[in-house]
């Protein structure tokens, strides 16, 4: 079984119709239009409008109460100029992917490889997925408990390690360090099992070679299982950095974006914007600017992937 | 994989250390909700000891009982359970029936509008937020269970997923149909949806939890959270004006985190195979 | 056949629930109220509720609505106080309003243009006066007020007594305030709980020095010297944990829940919370005024109340609710539950009775902490404030706490106050 039908388009072609003519064409071309339809319909009203919704939005000076005016491009001026945090935001978002995406699939991959050998293997994929489906901000509240200056943590860090530890949530150094340690926890369990389900797949008798040819230990993993599972990888880390620019439940409970505004993220930045700030124009303007984001990290993660990501013919 | 018989007492004691130590790190892991239940079973003004006991000086299962009389906690879980419930059977219903269109019908533009589809994959919801909120508003569906419903549930996720199973239906079992005097609509039915069953069910698990733990829009959408308030709006009822009761919090939490836990065992196998084929859920 | 009628009736039954909901959803036909056939107004009321308590006493109230007058009937909607204000902005901007909606003296400013002013509608006799001139901006009343609140200083006077200190009186200062939080810091536990909500954390600045965030025509000035002079203070008191820093800018309530918790041994809260602060903690609580700094103990005054909005189709209907709502019986009744100190001047005495009975062995310092409150509201001053507080507020969590944190300056920290303030002031 592939692990990545999602990025590939191309489905087992079985079902496909040969061209030829049958009876009926016009009434096939009406119940297609009668099972389409919902999701046509749904998709052009909640989706597409929307998005065309959001270019119109960004270019208006909209507040949330009164009548919008045009602006041209003067949101996006002002995001990248005047607002003292849009900035602070986009390199929160930047330091928070950048930590998030290689420790989650560090964590992941390690303990995928390290359960793969055990006979309970599902039990541990199990209980370490469970933070993953359970609600963010049950997961939030209770590591803000942990986090506590009296908390746990702290007590531990300084009875075990003899350090005092900082007000985790307060300070500017350990602030979004904490919403990461939180995330990262919270989320590797689905790479987990990506990962996990990938080196299950491994063909034993490249496995097998491998083993003949001497290879053992790091370079064994290193030239042999990684290139195998590197399809896996790919999807998981695509999935997992476009989830972590979007980011906004752990600081939102966590932090509120601060302190100062340490911790803001750029989709906090925007529900600010937009429903605290009462500006929507500015707020669909920052969330393009995210969008824009998104797309072009993983249009590079495609063309990257050529360089590392070995699929088999 | 390693399934080497020879049982050398030195293998034998790896894999011992090896599960031992595996053991140590899940419990570390599993950490923060075990306290969270042991914080939750505390008296109150126990839930800060030093040092940190995960047992109080009593058991005082009370905490949840008053979690359901602090706050409505019982509607919210009913409210979560009603829209996700609801979400899901919309989600399912629109994604077989486009599939459908998509994998088995032929007809104009189907390969074209099929990409269109695909392109919205890549829209992040974030973006759709603001102007979703100006379409609730001209809908008039603020503050409404319809709007914690519809605007997610026609996602070009399910259409893709279900349509890869679609294909895989071979034409000449179309065709015999067809024979038969079988219409697309009872073709639809009673071959391919039985045929999609088991993806049928991992969206439809997926979707469910989407649903259930989603924040971001019904903290925008939902203004009367006493009567429409889903379960993660609950949870921060407890931040509110009477300051942080942390044992009652953490029941709250557990409380929350219950369902889907159960819904996790009950399930676990379709979960597993719905990450790792199909790349399932939201992370 | 079967299983496909069976398929059909499922999908059929999501297009009918679809449409119900839709249904539902979409209840547009009058703003903030509705009306039935025979003539019975239905009101909608937006007020902030915590816990199911709370929200019992409201419908309570709206019941008593309906008990005087049988053609109107009371809709409550609650939200919690956190997100109230959010809500309600967007509640205004979707035409989604009550026509009842409750209002907090320091959020007037934002809807001076969507509540309707009261003027002969509604009588203000019988209120304290300060109650009424709190939610009266430029001489118009936006709303009535069913309650009064000063802040006060609570403190645990078991601890004081283990420390060997002489409880505070009033006329009590600054440097005798400083001395207590010091001596009280002892074994993990800190003498005095900080906050970084505007209530709890200007009033004090306002004992210190006289500091204002607000200039009198309203407008923010939060970075001038007075203001860095006081905050620089205020910050100091996190040296050595004297002053508990809160844990993160989220954490709202931080001071007082410290403090009944018993890790904090003094704190700045509202008069409202005496009830529920001295039956919850688990130690004997005092109440104080603020300490007296350069120009003697003050304190803002803020309150609450109710106002109708602009759009409300049943004005009449409203204002006949409001009434009762912020009548002499809904006092009684608020005040016989401990809600918070009454408006109404007839009910205030019952208010101390009330928490007397609440803890009969304590009842000299009980009633001596509601005579502070008396004393600190004749000296208390209103907080007007401007109509982007909500985001102010948000802020000042913000950047105060990297101030008490030591991570920035107080001058740099209100200037960032003051500047994203200022734009949409």
């Amino acid at each position: 079984m592939a692990t990545t039908p999602l990025l590939s388009t191309a489905a087992p072609g079985r079902g496909k119709p040969p061209r030829r003519k049958r009876p009926g064409r016009r009434a096939e071309q009406w119940s297609a239009f009668g099972f389409a339809g919902p999701s046509v319909v749904g998709l052009g009203l909640f989706t597409l409008f929307p998005v065309a919704m959001a270019v119109v939005m960004s270019l208006f000076h909209w507040p949330m109460l009164g009548e919008p005016s045009f602006l041209g491009l003067d949101n996006f001026k002002y995001l990248f100029g005047e607002d003292p945090n849009f900035g602070v935001a986009l390199r929160n978002t930047f330091i928070f992917t950048g930590l998030y995406v290689p420790l989650n699939v560090i964590v992941a991959l390690g303990l995928a490889f390290w359960i793969n050998n055990s006979r309970f293997a599902q039990l541990w994929r199990v209980l370490f997925f469970i933070p993953a489906i359970t609600p963010m901000v049950a997961n939030a509240v209770i590591w803000k408990m942990l986090l506590q200056p009296d908390g746990t943590f702290a007590y531990y860090l300084e009875s075990l390690f003899g350090i005092s530890a900082p007000n985790f949530l307060a300070d500017g150094r350990t602030a979004l360090l904490s919403v990461v340690a939180m995330s990262v926890w919270q989320g590797f369990g689905y790479n987990l099992i990506v990962f996990s389900a990938a080196i299950n797949e491994m063909p034993s008798n490249v496995l097998e070679a491998a083993q003949l040819d001497g290879a053992t230990g790091l370079r064994k993993f290193w030239s042999v299982q990684l290139p195998l599972i590197s399809p896996a990888m790919f999807f998981a880390t695509t999935m997992t950095l476009i989830t972590s620019m979007q980011v906004f439940t752990q600081p939102y409970i966590l932090t509120a974006g601060g302190p100062g505004n340490s911790t803001e993220t750029l989709v906090m930045n925007v529900y600010q914007a937009g429903f605290q700030s009462r500006d929507l124009g500015l707020a669909a303007s920052g969330a393009w600017i995210l969008f824009a984001i998104i797309l072009l990290i993983t249009a590079l993660q495609f063309v990257g992937q050529k360089k590392w990501v070995h699929y088999e013919h | 994989m390693s399934t080497d018989a020879p049982a050398r007492p030195a293998r034998t004691l790896k894999r011992i250390v090896s599960h031992v130590l595996l053991a140590a790190v899940a419990l570390l892991f599993l950490y923060p909700l075990i306290f969270a239940v042991a914080t939750a079973l505390k008296p109150p003004g126990e839930t800060f000891a030093s040092p940190p006991s995960l047992i109080g000086s009593d058991v005082r299962w009370q905490n949840f009982a008053d979690v359901f009389t602090y706050v409505p906690f019982h509607r919210y879980i009913l409210n979560g359970l009603f829209v996700a419930g609801a979400g899901t059977l919309v989600v399912l219903a629109a994604s077989a029936m486009s599939a459908y269109a998509f994998s088995s019908l032929r007809w104009k533009g189907r390969d074209s509008l099929f990409l269109v589809f695909l392109a919205t994959l890549m829209v992040p919801q974030e973006v759709l937020v603001v102007p979703m909120f100006l379409l609730m508003r001209e809908l008039g569906w603020v503050d409404s269970y319809a709007s914690l419903i519809f605007p997610w549930a026609f996602t070009a996720f399910g259409t893709f997923l279900l349509r890869q199973f679609f294909r895989a239906v071979p034409y000449e079992l179309h065709e015999a149909a067809r024979i038969d005097g079988a219409g697309p609509v009872r073709i639809f039915l009673r071959i391919m949806l039985p045929i999609a069953k088991p993806a049928l069910g991992v969206l439809a698990v997926f979707t469910f939890i989407n649903f259930w733990n989603s924040f971001l829009w019904p903290l925008i959408m939902i203004n009367d959270v006493s009567e429409r308030g889903t379960v993660p709006l609950g949870m921060q009822l407890f931040f509110g004006q009477n300051g942080n009761q942390w044992h009652l919090v953490m029941a709250a939490a557990v409380v929350s985190i219950l369902p889907t836990l159960l819904l996790l065992i009950a399930l676990q196998k379709h979960l597993v195979k719905g990450i790792a084929t199909a790349g399932l859920g939201g992370r | 056949m079967r299983k496909l009628r069976r398929a059909a009736l499922a999908l059929g039954a999501v297009a009918v629930a679809a449409g119900a909901l839709t249904a539902c959803g979409g209840d547009a036909d009058s703003a903030g109220g509705t009306k039935a056939e025979d003539g019975t107004v239905t009101l909608d009321w937006e007020m902030w509720a915590g816990s199911e308590d709370e929200k019992a006493q409201l419908d309570h109230l709206a019941q008593m609505v309906t008990d005087a007058n049988p053609k109107i009937k009371v809709n409550l909607r609650t939200a919690p106080f956190n997100d109230y204000f959010t809500k309600l902005q967007t509640e205004f901007a979707t035409g989604e309003e009550a026509c009842l909606v409750s209002m907090q003296s320091l959020r007037l400013a934002g809807y001076t243009d969507l509540l309707e002013p009261l003027g002969e509608h509604v009588p203000a006799d019988g209120f304290d006066p300060a109650s009424t001139a709190a939610l009266n901006l430029g001489g118009k009343q936006l709303a009535m007020p069913f309650d009064l609140a000063s802040m006060l200083v609570y403190y645990n006077k078991d601890a004081f007594k283990a420390a060997g200190l002489d409880e505070p009186k009033a006329g009590w200062t600054i440097a005798d305030f400083e001395t207590a939080a010091k001596k009280l810091t002892t074994g993990g536990k800190s003498g005095f709980g900080m906050s970084f909500a505007d209530l709890h954390t200007l009033s004090l600045l306002l004992s210190y020095n006289d500091a204002a965030p607000v200039t009198d025509d309203v407008k923010l000035q939060f970075d001038e010297q007075k203001m860095i002079d006081a905050v620089t203070w205020y910050a100091g008191l996190a040296k050595d944990d004297v002053g508990s820093v809160p844990a993160s800018a989220a954490d709202g309530g931080w001071g007082e829940t410290q403090f009944v918790n018993g890790n904090a041994m003094m704190a700045v809260d509202g008069s409202w919370n005496i009830g529920s602060n001295i039956s919850s903690a688990k130690f004997d609580v005092g109440v104080a005024p603020l300490p007296a700094g350069v120009g003697g103990s003050k304190t803002y005054v803020a309150n609450s109340g109710f106002g109708v909005s602009k759009s409300c189709g049943y004005k009449d209907e409203a204002y006949q609710a409001l009434q009762i709502l912020t009548g002499p019986e809904a006092a009684q009744y608020l005040t016989d539950q401990g809600r918070s100190f009454p408006a109404r001047t007839e009910q205030q005495p019952a208010f101390k009775e009330f928490l007397v009975a609440q803890d009969p062995d304590n009842a000299e310092a009980v009633s001596a902490a509601v005579d502070s409150i008396t004393a600190s509201l004749s000296t208390g001053v209103p907080l007007f404030t401007t109509k982007n507080w909500d985001e102010v507020t948000k802020n000042m969590a913000r950047y105060l706490i990297e101030v008490y944190t030591g991570a920035s300056t107080p001058a740099d920290a209100l200037a960032a106050i003051q500047q994203q303030g200022a734009r949409n002031q």
